[in-house]
């Protein structure tokens, strides 16, 4: 069975705080985003706090932006080499 | 509520992205940013997410009816939270995982998601809104 809803409810207060925390470093990537593609192809990236922590991994990544906030969840990409168009 | 997503540029094409948490086996939620996808008619997680979750890939059920191009995939019971200062939507059930790295480079959110909400595609305001059952929308023609 496909994803079905099951709640709606409230934010809690971390939840909240984390949304908040999210939109901040979301805006920031969203208006750094061709700088970043750019910068760091065939790199992973973590954003937290708007700093971009590089990585070779999904892991060296996220320990690297961990190490520097580990109160905060990165959020990781992959950027390609190449560009690439999608159809999904 | 209302969950916000934005556009990314990615070497110069706009993809819309929604961001939300992901439950992993390990019962840990991981934060992930989904390609709002309208054309896929359940939520897809990347190639990547076997490693991410550390999933033993051994004896697990493949399934090849994507689009009928046979792209494998398997399913895991999991759960997805989309979250917006208004409050927290919580989805729960199958999910599915791409085998092949080439399927997708990132998560698909699909309309088993989607279809909860009015969605807002406005690549001017860079936004991208997800509206749901307590909210409403107008649309002025200028004249």
């Amino acid at each position: 069975m496909a994803l079905k809803l099951v709640e709606s409810r409230p934010a809690t207060e971390e939840e909240k705080k984390k949304a908040q925390e999210a939109e901040v470093d979301d805006r920031w990537f969203s208006e750094h985003s061709a700088e970043i593609w750019e910068k760091y192809k065939g790199k992973y990236i973590a954003i937290v706090e708007q700093i971009v922590f590089v990585g070779d991994t999904w892991e060296e990544a996220i320990s690297k932006a961990k190490e520097k906030c580990s109160k905060r969840e990165p959020l990781v990409r992959h950027i390609p080499y190449k560009r690439r168009i999608w159809v999904l | 509520m209302i969950f916000r997503g934005r556009y990314k540029d990615e070497a110069g094409i706009f993809r819309p992205y929604m961001r939300a948490d992901v439950l992993s086996p390990a019962n840990e939620w991981v934060m992930a940013d989904f390609l709002a996808d309208t054309g896929a008619d359940e939520t897809f997680l990347d190639f990547s997410f076997i490693k991410k979750f550390g999933i033993d890939t051994k004896g697990i059920d493949v399934r090849d009816d994507v689009g009928g191009s046979g792209v494998p995939y398997f399913q895991i019971n999991s759960a997805l939270k989309l979250i917006s200062p208004g409050g927290t939507k919580v989805f729960k059930g199958k999910i599915n995982i791409f085998l092949d790295p080439h399927s997708s480079e990132v998560p698909l959110l699909g309309r088993d998601v989607l279809d909860n909400f009015i969605a807002i595609f406005d690549r001017g305001q860079n936004s991208i809104l997800l509206l749901d059952e307590g909210e409403h929308y107008e649309i002025s023609v200028k004249r």
